[in-house]
C-alpha cells in the first residue's frame, strides 16, 4: 500500500508553510520541531511532501538513505495536520507516515539501520531495547492482572529507563493509594506498536496488536488504562477493541480528582507540556489541567504554546530512540525547556514517559533549574 | 568541495546543504517556473556570516541568490545560474519596537506571522501593513519587492521602510536611512535616498540583513463595505469616489468565474477601521452612499456573507486557498502595477487570456494609496501534477505580461520573461544606469546574475 492511496493528493501541497506554525503564528518559533531544528525546507512538512512526491510518485529524485533519514526525522507530532489550512490538511501527517510505509514496503534497502534495529528488537523481545532484565524494585510493586477492574499498561520503557521506572512506580503507588482496582501484565508487557506504526511497519504493528489483543482476551479484560499516551493512541484508535474501554490515566484521575483529599497544595510554580499523542491526536487537553489546577491552583501557569499549539518534545515517531533530530541549541526538548523557563515555572508536568525522557535531557543540556515530573509524581506526595 | 568546506567554516556544518534532497526545493516554487539547479543552500546566523559568504563568493565568482520564504511564485529565489541560495530565515529576531515613533527593527528572516503575533502580544496598539501572502513570508522579502498590505492607504509597504542594513556584494556593511546619522532609525531621512537601491532589485545589489519598518495604530474595530457591478468600466470612477471620502484603509477587487453565480460580476471591497463603533457606522454609511452616484449600475451589498468577509478581513487572509482550486497545489499570478484607468481593459482582456488557455478567470486586485496605482492580479490555479497544464500556465503568464506592458502597466515581481520584456521597452539610459550601478556595487557580478540584465 505505502503511498498508493495518496498518489492523487500528495502533490496538492502548495508549500505555503501554515503547517510550520501555530494557529496564532506564535513568534516564539516554528512549531514543526523538525524544521525548527534543521532550518532548511527539506525538513519541513511541505518540504517532505514535495520530496516524497518527487521520489516516490514522479521518480524525479532518486531516493537514497539520506532522503530516508530526512523522512524519519519527523516526530509525527501532528502539528502540520492541525495547522494546514487546506481541505486535505488533516491527511498531512498521515501522508508522511505513509511515506515511511512506502520506504519499508517498497524500498527496504533505505530503512535506516537504527529503525531496522527498532523493528527487530520489537519483533524479538517485544520492545525496542532488547531482552528485559527484571528490576526487583518494580517487580515487587507491580500487581499482576487478575480480574481487577483495570488492566494498566505501564510501557516496556519502564523496564529500561530509570526515569520512566520512577514515574511508572509512582503511578502504581498512586493507584494503590486511591484504591483503584488494577493489575498490569508485569514483565509480559510488550510494546503497544504505536511507534512501529509511526515508523511505517504496518505488518509488524498487526503482529504486535494481535499479541496484545490475545493477552487481553485471555485475561478477560474489560477496561484498560495506559500510562503512555502512545499506548493510548494505538489501543484506542487502531486496535478496534470491542467491549473494552480504553482510558489514559489522566482521564481516570480527572474523574476522581475532586474526591481526592490532598494534605497540602503543590507550592511550586508549575506548567504543563501537552504530549502530542494525548493532545493533538486525541483531544485530551483539559483532564491533565483539571488535576494540576486542583493541586496547584494559581501556581499553575500555561506555556505560550499549549493545547493544539503545543510544541512537541521531539521524541515521537520513534525519535526518542532513533534520534534523527539530534541535539544542539534548537533541539526540540531544549526549545521547550526554554519556553517553560520563560513562564517562571519550577516544574514541568508531563503525562508521557517519552516526554519525560526528552524534556529531562533538555533540562540537562540547558543546565536549567527545573524539574520534569509526571503528573502522578506531583500528586502522590500530596496525598 | 573546497568551496563547501569554506562555507561550512563560515556558518557551521549544520547549515550548509548540498545533497539533491536538500537543494531540490530551492530550485522550484509553487508557480510554473521550470525547476533549476541549486548547488548549495547556506543558512547564515549573523551579519558577519553573511559578509563572509559574499566575500568568499565574490572572490570565487560563485552566484549568490538571497531568499526569504520564496513565495513570490515567480521564481525570483530560484537562481538562474546555479550557485548558492542564502536562506535568511535563521536570522529572525525582532530587535526593537519604538512605540512613540512607531517603528520596528527586525532581522531579514522575521516572518509576517511572527511580527503579527509579536505585536499582538507585546504592543497590541500597533500593527504593520500585512500582505495577503502566507504568514511564513518574510517581512523583508515583501518590502524588497514593493509589497503591499492592509495599510495600502498609506502606500506600498516599501514606502514604509525607514532604512535597511545591507551587506554589499563585496562584503561591506551599509546603513540606509537615519541610522547612518542618528541612533533613531525613524526615517529614511532628509538624506540622499539609498534605500531604493535595494527595492525591486531582486537581490542583485546586496543582502539585506535588517530593516526598520513603520508601524501604525491598531484600530479597535474593522469592517468592510462591498460593492458589486457587472461591468468593470465603472471601477475607476467608483475607486475615485471611494478614495475621495478619505475614510478607507484599503480597497480590494475580486472577480472569478467560479462559483457560477459570481461569474461576470466585479466586486469592490473597502476596508474600514476605527476606535469607536459610531465611527465605523458613520464611515460605512458615508462610503455606502458612493453607490448612489452610479444610477443603479453599482450595487451596494448590504449583508456581506461571513465567508467573503473573512476572505477580506483575516490577518492575513487565506489567499493561498487558490492553490487548491484545481486540487493541484499550483498557483501563480501575474501581479501588475497598472494605472487606475486601465482596470476595465485589464479585466476584459485578462478574462480572454484565461479562457483562451483553458483556465477559469480569477483576479484579485488591490488599490494602492489613493488609486495612484492598482496591483492587478491575474490568477492561475493549476494542477502541478499535470505537466501540460503547468506549461499552459507558463504560456498564459507570458501573454498576460505582454498584455500588461501593452496597457502601459508594469509586471510586479517580474519573472525572467517579464524582466526581459520590461528591459526591452526601457529607456536606454535608464537601463545603462541600472547596469552601471550593479557593476559598481557588484564588480564580480555574483548577485543573482541574470536578473535585470538583458539576455545575450
Ligand atoms: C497566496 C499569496 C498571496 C500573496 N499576496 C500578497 C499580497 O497581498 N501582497 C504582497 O505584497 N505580496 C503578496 N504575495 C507575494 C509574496 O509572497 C510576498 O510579497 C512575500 O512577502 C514575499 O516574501 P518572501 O519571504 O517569500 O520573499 P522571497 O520570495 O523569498 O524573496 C523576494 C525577493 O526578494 C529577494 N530577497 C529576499 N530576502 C532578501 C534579503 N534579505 N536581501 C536581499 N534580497 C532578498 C529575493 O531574492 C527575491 O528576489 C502573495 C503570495 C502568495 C503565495
Ligand atoms: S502541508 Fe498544507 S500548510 Fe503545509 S505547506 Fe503544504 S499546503 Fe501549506
Ligand atoms: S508531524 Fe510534526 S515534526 Fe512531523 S512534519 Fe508535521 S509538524 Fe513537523
Amino acid at each position: 500500500m505505502g503511498l498508493e492511496e495518496y498518489r492523487e493528493i500528495i502533490h496538492r501541497c502548495f508549500r505555503c508553510g501554515y503547517c510550520k506554525l501555530t494557529s496564532d503564528y506564535n513568534w516564539r518559533g516554528f512549531n514543526c520541531p523538525e524544521y525548527n531544528r534543521f532550518k532548511v525546507e527539506s525538513y519541513s512538512p511541505g518540504g517532505m511532501l514535495w520530496l516524497s512526491y518527487a521520489a516516490f510518485v514522479t521518480g524525479e529524485l532518486k531516493p537514497d538513505q539520506h532522503l530516508s533519514e530526512i523522512i524519519y526525522s519527523c516526530s509525527m507530532c501532528g502539528n502540520c495536520s492541525a495547522q494546514c489550512r487546506f481541505k486535505f490538511g488533516t491527511m498531512v501527517t498521515e501522508m508522511l507516515r505513509r511515506t515511511r510505509e512506502e520506504i519499508v514496503e517498497n524500498h527496504p534497502e533505505l530503512i535506516p539501520s537504527i529503525v531496522k534495529r527498532f523493528f527487530q528488537n520489537v519483533f524479538k523481545y517485544g520492545n525496542p531495547y532488547g531482552s528485559v532484565e527484571e528490576n526487583e524494585n518494580l517487580k515487587s510493586e507491580i500487581p499482576l492482572f487478575n480480574e481487577q477492574e483495570y488492566l494498566l499498561f505501564i510501557s516496556p520503557l519502564s523496564f529500561f529507563d530509570p526515569l520512566v521506572t520512577e514515574s511508572a512506580l509512582s503511578l502504581i503507588r498512586l493507584f494503590k493509594k486511591l484504591n483503584i482496582s488494577f493489575g498490569t501484565p508485569g514483565y509480559e508487557e510488550i510494546c503497544d506498536g504505536n511507534e512501529i506504526l509511526m515508523l511505517g511497519e504496518k505488518y509488524l504493528f498487526k503482529e504486535i496488536k494481535k499479541r496484545n489483543i490475545e493477552f487481553m482476551h485471555s485475561k478477560g479484560v474489560k477496561k484498560i488504562v495506559t500510562y503512555s499516551p502512545h499506548t493510548y493512541n494505538a489501543m484506542k484508535n487502531y486496535y478496534k477493541l470491542e467491549g473494552i474501554e480504553v482510558l489514559h490515566y489522566t482521564q481516570l484521575l480527572a474523574e476522581k480528582v475532586k474526591k481526592i483529599r490532598i494534605k497540602e497544595r503543590f507550592d511550586k510554580k508549575i506548567t504543563y507540556h501537552d504530549p502530542c499523542f494525548l493532545g493533538r491526536y486525541n483531544g485530551i487537553y483539559e483532564e491533565p489541567r483539571k488535576i494540576l489546577r486542583y493541586v496547584a491552583e494559581e501556581n499553575f501557569v500555561e506555556m505560550p504554546r499549549n493545547r493544539e499549539n503545543s510544541f512537541c518534545c521531539g521524541g515521537g515517531g520513534g525519535n526518542f530512540y532513533t534520534d534523527f533530530v539530534g541535539g544542539g541549541k534548537d533541539s526540540p526538548p531544549r526549545v521547550r525547556i526554554r519556553e517553560a523557563l520563560s513562564t517562571g515555572a519550577e516544574v514541568v508536568a508531563v503525562a508521557c514517559p517519552i516526554c519525560k525522557m526528552m524534556l529531562t535531557s533538555g533540562v540537562k543540556d540547558e543546565a536549567a533549574d527545573l524539574n520534569v515530573l509526571d503528573i502522578s509524581e506531583i500528586l502522590l506526595p500530596l496525598l | 568541495m573546497e568551496a563547501i568546506d569554506r562555507l561550512k567554516e563560515i556558518v557551521g556544518k549544520d547549515f550548509v546543504f548540498t545533497s539533491p534532497e536538500e537543494t531540490l526545493l530551492y530550485g522550484r516554487d509553487g508557480g510554473s517556473t521550470p525547476p533549476r539547479r541549486v548547488d548549495a543552500v547556506v543558512i547564515p546566523g549573523s551579519v558577519e556570516e553573511v559578509q563572509e559568504i559574499v566575500k568568499f563568493a565574490s572572490k570565487n565568482n560563485i552566484p549568490v541568490t538571497p531568499a526569504g520564504a520564496g513565495l513570490t511564485l515567480n521564481g525570483l529565489t530560484i537562481p538562474l545560474h546555479g550557485g548558492i541560495v542564502v536562506d535568511m530565515r535563521r536570522m529572525n529576531r525582532i530587535l526593537e519596537v519604538n512605540r512613540l515613533s512607531r517603528y520596528v527593527v527586525l532581522e531579514a528572516g522575521v516572518t509576517q506571522g511572527f511580527l503579527l503575533s509579536y505585536l499582538k502580544e507585546n504592543h497590541p496598539d500597533l500593527m504593520h501593513s500585512i500582505p495577503e501572502a502566507p504568514p511564513t513570508a518574510t517581512v523583508v522579502g515583501n518590502l524588497l519587492i514593493k509589497g503591499h498590505g492592509t495599510q495600502a492607504f498609506y502606500g506600498e509597504n516599501s514606502d514604509m521602510i525607514n532604512g535597511l542594513e545591507v551587506v554589499l556584494p563585496t562584503g561591506e556593511l551599509l546603513y540606509t536611512g537615519s541610522l547612518s546619522v542618528s541612533k533613531y532609525w525613524f526615517t529614511k531621512g532628509p538624506l540622499p535616498d539609498l534605500t531604493g537601491l535595494f527595492i525591486s532589485w531582486f537581490g542583485t545589489t546586496g543582502i539585506v540583513t535588517k530593516a526598520s519598518l513603520r508601524l501604525f495604530p491598531r484600530p479597535a474595530y474593522r469592517d468592510s463595505v462591498m460593492f458589486m457591478m457587472d461591468q468593470p468600466e465603472y471601477i475607476p470612477e467608483l475607486i475615485y469616489e471611494i478614495t475621495a471620502t478619505r475614510l478607507f484603509d484599503n480597497i480590494g477587487m475580486l472577480g472569478q468565474d467560479l462559483p457560477e453565480y459570481l461569474k461576470g460580476h466585479q466586486f469592490v471591497g473597502a476596508m474600514i477601521s476605527g476606535n469607536y463603533e459610531e465611527e465605523i457606522k458613520l464611515k460605512k454609511e458615508i462610503i455606502s452612499r458612493v453607490a448612489e452616484k452610479f444610477g443603479g449600475k453599482v450595487l451596494l451589498i448590504p449583508e456581506i456573507p461571513d465567508s467573503i468577509k473573512k476572505r477580506f478581513m483575516e490577518e492575513p487572509p487565506f489567499a493561498a486557498v487558490a492553490a487548491d482550486f484545481r486540487k493541484g497545489g499550483g498557483f501563480q499570478y501575474c501581479g501588475a502595477m497598472i494605472p487606475l484607468e486601465k482596470v476595465p481593459e485589464a479585466w476584459r482582456k485578462g478574462e480572454e487570456i484565461a479562457h483562451k488557455y483553458g483556465f477559469y478567470f480569477s483576479c484579485a486586485n488591490q488599490v494602492l494609496a489613493f488609486g495612484h496605482e492598482v496591483m492587478f492580479g491575474f490568477n492561475y490555479s493549476f494542477n502541478r501534477a499535470d505537466p501540460e497544464e503547468v506549461e499552459r500556465v507558463g504560456e498564459a503568464m507570458k501573454e498576460t505580461n505582454d498584455l500588461v506592458l501593452s496597457l502601459e502597466g508594469i509586471p510586479w515581481k517580474a519573472d525572467f520573461y517579464a524582466q526581459q520584456r520590461i528591459l526591452a521597452k526601457m529607456f536606454p539610459e535608464t537601463y545603462r544606469l541600472i547596469q552601471k550601478i550593479r557593476k559598481t556595487l557588484d564588480p564580480a557580478g555574483i548577485m543573482n546574475p541574470g536578473n535585470w540584465e538583458k539576455e545575450e
